[in-house]
């Protein structure tokens, strides 16, 4: 019952004519090991990774195809804010030299500086503006090590030539138990392995002559139409649509920002970038895009950031020009005709935008004075000398207390401080017609309560008393 | 630290390469402090515990080679006694207080691997004190084999005639033992991550929430799979590990369910604890040597006692009751059965009276991993009894099984993994090893089969951001 067995009996054995392995051989072994990984990582990128959405692939594969002839002079960084509101195109004609957009979505302080540093390798850059969005650089998405905001780097690392400096940002993206996801981009899909649709669905959008192509196109339909994302020139991307009714209108929350708004892995790569640019003799220049008052004042906070960025570019050594404090004689993208949504600017806003900065930046280089007092010192001292008005509606959906009813926190945006207010909240009936509700008032918190169980639309105006009401909304709850 | 961990991939690779670099004499230095850093990454109190068991057990096998040089009849043999007496006694006073500390209400932790090291260390005891061995008078060569950390935790548990005669000399570096190795570790990944763990969700599906009918039937059998793939994956890496460090590891798997007795199979699984507790607990006991009542008393001691090795319960106490139940009655019938062969002609050497045999086996086997699995003995008869009482054919039609946490073609993919680990056992049964088969192809043949099966293991393990790495089923041992 009990026969000694513990022998080892899958023992590699060694037939007569078998060679011993030698260096060549496992060089051989390794390079074929490595080929063989690469082929079907790429087959499974094709079918899982789906990119075909993707504003990065369209503006790097731009990027990648310029000719020798073309130099950057002059780069651009930052988030959808860059490409959607500064045209490379009309700067040329400015400034004479050879302009860039290499911005891409949500895009983070490593991103631009592993792009700043994939774009000085081949070009000769002289000059870099790199946009300081607070979202991408403060607590949430400042943090890109974290695993959630891991995947707007990895987009653009997708979609990045193999080289030294791609594998240096994937060592410094992460932590290195996530390593895997940037060298296997496919595993990132892996809730999607066995589902064939998906699949399916991805290898059919990147069939389509778009996509082959690489044209970039995203319609979106919104409560006040169709809005059009589409790829032009140099890394500029047009946006349109319906012209904006009624004021701005968000259902999402603003997060007032904390007293030490830049993270530190923002920092630590804010530093880097501008140790690198001196290095290389590039000029640093930082910006801040414009965002709709309305999203801005929501905030609340403004100031506390860019004091906290001023302070850094005085300690630093490098400008830094936030076009949020540009006054509105200079600079006036207040109407919500210049805006795509709350956050870009739309092809006429980015025009008008372009065009000023094109002046303001060669009168700043040439040391012309034309511009001097052209920024408030405070975003708080600009919401005081404007006029009065409302920028927007927030309604926000409360926390349901009761199951049977659901409470819509609304908050109008504005910079009022002796006018008065008024809100009227109506319910849409099926054929038509308006019925008012009661709107709760708790000091300057405005809420309605509707029963969870209802579907229907509502409409919202506000205004000041005794005046037409400037802002209205439609919702649906 | 866990084989299948990113710490993991880190850490071997640089044991590895420093281990070949550094002078042959420093290696086995090298590889101690190694493995106690491995062995520290769960706990720092756990590497006090491993070293005072191998300082225990190396002043008692010096102690008996003392009494065997030095002293002269009875008093050496009673002096050796006595030591091997209080070996046992502290060595197994501490295994026993850690393992049977929940008996008595506490809240104690179980050290990773004490179970391995603690009868790996008194193995090497009893083998002094019977001759077999020679005293390891240098501490830390024996310290190494105690701490060798690819068997550390979850063995094999290594023998003093394999593994220390292998420490005691020196190796070599060899290209053959690294690709060798690494292939085995890759397969060894297969069976854990691409198979284990991807049976395991529907497995914990069934015992969590103690399911009958067909589901506990599919989930038992599936579980006998799984422990197997999870259990011999280990080993393979182990082995693999210990391979590309220039050590020829024993075997601890030998297709154990091609087995077509219940005794063959406790040959072929988990062999260096069966091997142990035949040497050192079933002959010292008197093994087959003092009649059949003795042998099976012998032999059901071995099984209870093999049960309770695993934890305290009585569920393993009846998991190791029924396994040695079988064997008893399995060798009471034996003649009986032989009878009733040639009485109605059967061809014991036919193909389908062997496949009916080891069908059988599996099942017998299968059902004992009933109380191993579930969550208590009342737990395993309450799912006993829901087999029969609540059996539906229905569900295998009526797609309900796809709603165990495996969509149908990830089902169909682990039967799929089950079917070619079938085949590959059923080759190493003949005598036909897969690896020896592929060694024997072109390099360039074996460099592409190679990357195809990390590949497989990249696209298809389980793994991820839930994913769990402490989920190895032995490391509860």
């Amino acid at each position: 019952m009990w026969v000694p067995s513990f022998i080892s009996r899958s023992k590699i054995s060694h037939s007569k004519g078998e060679k011993k392995r030698k260096w060549p051989r496992v060089l051989v072994e390794i390079f074929v090991f490595v080929l063989v990984i690469m082929g079907i990582t790429t087959g499974m990128n094709y079918l899982y990774v789906d990119d075909t959405d993707e504003f990065a692939r369209y503006m790097l594969h731009d990027f990648y195809a310029l000719d020798e002839t073309e130099n950057i002079d002059r780069l651009y960084l930052g988030s959808s804010h860059v490409f959607c509101d500064i045209n490379p195109v009309i700067l040329d004609e400015m400034n004479g030299e050879y302009n860039y957009n290499l911005a891409t979505g949500t895009q983070q302080m490593i991103t631009s500086y592993y792009l700043l540093k994939e774009a000085d390798k081949k070009h000769d850059v002289k000059r870099v503006y790199l946009d300081l969005y607070y979202d991408c650089t403060t607590e949430g998405l400042g943090n890109f090590r974290e695993y959630g905001s891991l995947p707007y780097s990895w987009n653009v690392l997708n979609q990045m030539k193999p080289s030294v400096n791609k594998l240096s940002y994937i060592l410094h993206l992460s932590e290195p138990r996530y390593y895997y996801m940037s060298f296997f981009a496919f595993t990132r899909y892996k809730e999607q392995l066995f589902q064939p649709e998906y699949v399916r669905g991805v290898v059919e959008r990147k069939q389509t002559d778009i996509y082959k192509n690489y044209v970039y196109e995203h319609i979106d339909e919104e409560e006040h139409g169709e809005s059009v994302l589409r790829s032009a020139k140099k890394g500029y991307m047009t946006y349109d649509n319906m012209p904006i009714e009624g004021g701005f209108y968000s259902n999402v929350v603003e997060q007032p920002l904390s007293d030490n708004p830049l993270t530190e892995e923002t920092l630590e790569y804010l530093l880097k970038i501008v140790e690198y640019c001196e290095e290389q003799d590039i000029i640093l220049t930082c910006i801040g895009c414009p965002i709709s008052d309305f999203q801005l004042q929501a905030n609340g906070t403004y100031d506390k950031y860019v004091s906290q960025v001023r302070e850094l570019a005085q300690e630093h050594g490098f400008a830094y020009y936030d076009f949020n404090l540009c006054k509105e004689e200079y600079l006036d993208v207040v109407d919500t005709s210049y805006w795509a949504d709350q956050g870009h600017l739309n092809t006429t806003g980015a025009e008008k935008f372009t065009t000023f900065l094109g002046k303001f930046l060669l009168a700043e280089e040439n040391g012309e004075t034309t511009y001097q007092d052209c920024f408030y010192n405070s975003y708080e001292e600009k919401m005081t000398t404007m006029e009065e008005q409302i920028f927007g509606l927030e309604v926000l959906q409360g926390e349901n207390i009761r199951q049977e009813s659901i409470t819509y926190n609304i908050r109008p945006i504005h910079n009022v401080e002796e006018k008065e207010l008024e809100i009227h909240v109506y319910k849409i009936a099926e054929d038509g017609t308006y019925e008012e509700m009661s709107v709760t008032r708790a000091g300057n918190a405005l809420s309605i309560s509707l029963p969870a169980s209802e579907q229907g639309m509502l409409y919202m105006e506000a205004g000041f008393v005794g005046e037409e009401a400037s802002n209205w909304a439609k919702i649906t709850y | 630290m866990l084989f299948n961990s990113f710490e993991f991939m880190i850490f071997f690779p640089i044991v590895v390469l420093a281990y070949y670099v550094i002078p042959g004499r420093f290696r086995n230095l090298w590889l101690l402090l190694t493995s106690y850093y491995f062995y520290l990454s769960w706990d720092l109190r756990y590497v006090a515990l491993l070293f005072i068991i191998t300082l225990i057990t190396y002043l008692a096998a010096r102690g008996i080679a003392n009494r065997e040089e030095t002293i002269q009849g009875e008093a050496k043999v009673f002096g050796k006694k006595v030591l091997v007496a209080l070996c046992l006694l502290i060595n197994f006073g501490i295994l026993c207080s850690f393992k049977y500390s929940a008996f008595a209400g506490a809240d104690i932790i179980l050290p990773v691997g004490i179970s391995f090291y603690t009868f790996q260390s008194f193995g090497y005891v009893m083998d002094v004190y019977r001759g077999k061995s020679k005293v390891e008078k240098n501490f830390l060569k024996y310290a190494l084999f105690v701490s060798f950390f690819p068997v550390l935790t979850s063995g094999p548990i290594e023998r003093s005639d394999n593994l220390l005669r292998q420490i005691q000399k020196e190796r070599k570096f060899e290209c053959e033992n690294v690709w060798t190795g690494f292939c085995l570790i890759l397969w060894g990944l297969f069976l854990k991550l691409v198979m284990a763990d991807r049976i395991a969700v529907f497995v914990n599906a069934v015992y969590d929430k103690e399911m009958g009918g067909l589901y506990a039937v599919l989930g038992t059998l599936l579980f006998g799979v799984q422990i197997y793939c999870d259990f011999a994956g280990y080993s393979t890496m182990a082995i693999g590990a210990g391979k590309m460090l220039g050590f020829h590891l024993i075997e601890n798997f030998d297709a154990p369910y091609l087995s077509k007795s219940v005794s063959e199979f406790w040959r072929r699984w988990h062999i260096s604890l069966s091997s142990w507790f035949r040497d050192y607990l079933y002959i010292p006991l008197g093994g087959n040597r003092k009649g059949k009542i003795r042998k099976y008393v012998n032999l059901m001691i071995v099984f209870l006692v093999s049960g309770l090795w695993h934890g305290a319960g009585w569920k393993y106490l009846i998991w190791g009751g029924l396994n040695g139940a079988y064997q008893v009655i399995g060798d009471i019938l034996k003649p009986l059965r032989q009878k009733m062969m040639s009485f109605i002609h059967i061809n014991q050497e036919n193909v389908i009276y062997r496949m009916i045999q080891t069908i059988i086996t599996f099942l017998l086997v299968d059902f004992a991993w009933l109380f191993f699995k579930a969550n208590s003995a009342g737990s395993a008869l309450r799912m006993m009894k829901k087999m029969i009482t609540e059996f539906d054919l229905k569900v295998m039609i009526d797609g309900s099984l796809y709603q165990m946490g495996l969509p149908c073609l990830e089902f169909w993919f682990m039967l799929l993994t089950i079917a070619l680990l079938l085949i590959v056992d059923i080759l190493h049964d003949k005598k036909v090893y897969v690896l020896n088969m592929i060694h024997r192809q072109h390099i360039c043949i074996q460099a592409c089969l190679c990357a195809i099966l990390f590949m497989v293991v990249v696209i298809f393990g389980v793994y991820g951001v839930n994913y769990d790495v402490g989920t190895f089923i032995y490391f509860a041992f």
